[in-house]
């Protein structure tokens, strides 16, 4: 099977971040606070994760992405879950 | 027919209709391949990219029109009361569009997709007077309440009596609706009451008291009233429309489908007994007039059981002639045609009652609009399940 790379997850969760919340990726970064930057509440970030799960074919762990605060907490679990 | 008041109102009593081809989608195998769908709405115009996804169709409906009625009604200037301002608004369906949306999601590939995480928001028929509630800061009850095709008017009286009954101050009431989806299309066609003959020449359809009708069209809107006391109203100096002075809601309590005469007909007494005044003095009735072939007879029946002899010279039209039927909304929508017809001394007309059926046997206000004097007007609903909803709406007059 053909290696993720970092690089490839983080591109494709800004671009399905900014699908969710109407933006463009290039809006977008790592460092980014969830909610206070992107108005994610958990509905969106549901979708997002649901739409990343379908990308990467994985499962992703419901109670973490909950809790989750920044861009790069989603950008780490679906990096984590690929491995 | 409009997205304002006074576009709506110019629609009406033109004659104009709103009834076209559905474009939306495919009907593929639907005898009726036609509605009334609201034209020139650009979601983006009123919502932001967070509310259109938290909001479906009827949602966004009721809140532009709460919004328009808010303005009208300078509302803002109730702030402070909030706690003493209700909303309470009729829907059918709901978010209709959703399920399908979901359904869609499951079972149209070979594998399911993700379902929309905000499904549930959007499905949910109480998303309307919430969304109201919340966009406008008004913290008095919050309801949504169903009785099918008279949803509308039952808010609208329900209304009326909590502030007549001096529990709220205000009450923003009405009906919203956007059932047209291919499903609900579907299943109302297989009920055998959607106008199936006229795909060429929608606006032809729908044909109340007409000899020649088939059945309606299925429609979407919103309309939206703000009640408040005299008293209130008076001492803001705000523009008073005109006064719902009676409410009559029964139950038939004989079919789930089909009307009953004397139910009907206990549903018009029973507004205008509320309404303490003789029937002599009512002007003018908004007909629920469908143009199916059970509902239409049966109506002029019960009216003419209400009116007797002035039965027959009575202005009565049904302006789902114009539109169509847009199921939880359409009392809501007649309510206010009822209101404009009463405020202007007009009333709109019946389109397409080309060759009266003589079982109708009623003034139909055929073809064009009437000015005639209309102090006070009936509005009657009635909806399947044998819900009756009917509103007296009076002239203000200082």
């Amino acid at each position: 099977m053909e290696t993720i790379t970092r690089k490839i997850i983080e591109q494709t969760c800004l671009e399905t971040i900014a699908k969710e919340m109407g933006l463009n990726s290039s809006e977008l970064n790592s460092d980014m606070n969830l909610r206070d930057d992107l108005d994610i509440v958990s509905l969106d970030a549901m979708n997002i994760i649901m739409s990343l799960e379908d990308e990467f074919e994985i499962e992703a762990d419901i109670e973490t992405v909950l809790e989750m605060q920044k861009v790069s907490d989603i950008i780490d679990h679906v990096y984590g879950r690929t491995k | 027919m409009g997205n304002s008041i006074s576009e709506y109102w110019k629609g009406l009593s033109n004659g104009n209709s709103g009834v076209g081809k559905i474009t939306e989608f495919d009907p593929l195998k639907s005898g009726c391949r036609i509605a009334g769908i609201v034209k020139d709405y650009d979601v983006d115009v009123h919502f932001k990219f967070r509310d259109k996804k938290r909001y479906e169709r009827f949602t966004q409906f009721g809140l532009v029109a709460a919004i328009q009625a808010a303005e009208e009604a300078k509302l803002q200037e109730l702030e402070s009361d909030s706690g003493n301002i209700g909303v309470i608004m009729g829907t059918g369906v709901g978010g209709i569009a959703s399920y399908s949306r979901v359904y869609d999601a499951l079972f149209s590939g070979p594998d399911e997709r993700p379902i929309d995480t905000y499904s549930i928001p959007r499905i949910m028929n109480s998303a309307v007077s919430s969304a109201i509630s919340i966009r406008l800061g008004v913290r008095g009850p919050n309801f949504t309440l169903n009785t099918a095709c008279s949803s509308g008017a039952n808010a609208i009286g329900q209304a009326m009596q909590w502030v007549r009954e001096g529990r709220l101050r205000a009450v923003i009431c009405g009906g919203a609706e956007a059932p047209v989806t291919y499903a609900f299309l579907r299943a109302w066609d297989s009920l055998g009451v959607l106008a199936r003959n006229q795909n060429e020449t929608p606006e032809t359809a729908c044909r109340p008291f007409d000899k020649k009708r088939r059945g309606f069209v299925l429609a979407e809107g919103a309309a939206v009233l703000i009640l408040e006391s005299l008293e209130s109203a008076q001492k803001r100096n705000v523009n008073i429309l005109g006064e719902i002075v009676g409410f009559g809601s029964n139950s038939d309590a004989v079919s789930l489908t089909n009307p009953d005469e004397t139910g009907v007909a206990e549903a018009m007494k029973l507004a205008i007994v509320d309404a303490k005044i003789p029937p002599e003095d009512i002007d003018y009735i908004n007909a629920h007039g469908t143009g199916t072939k059970i509902n239409d007879p049966l109506e002029c029946r019960a009216i003419h059981k209400v009116f007797g002899d002035r039965a027959a010279t009575l202005p009565v039209s049904s302006i789902k002639s114009s539109f169509g039927h847009a199921m939880g909304a359409s009392s809501a929508l007649e309510a206010l045609a009822t209101l404009l017809a009463v405020q202007y001394d007009c009333a709109p007309p019946t389109l397409n009652c080309d060759d009266q059926d003589p079982e109708c046997d009623i003034d139909t206000v055929a073809h064009i609009s009437r000015n005639v004097q209309i102090d006070v007007a009936l509005s009657n609903s009635f909806a399947f399940g044998g819900s009756n909803a009917v509103l007296v709406i009076k002239k203000w007059k200082q």
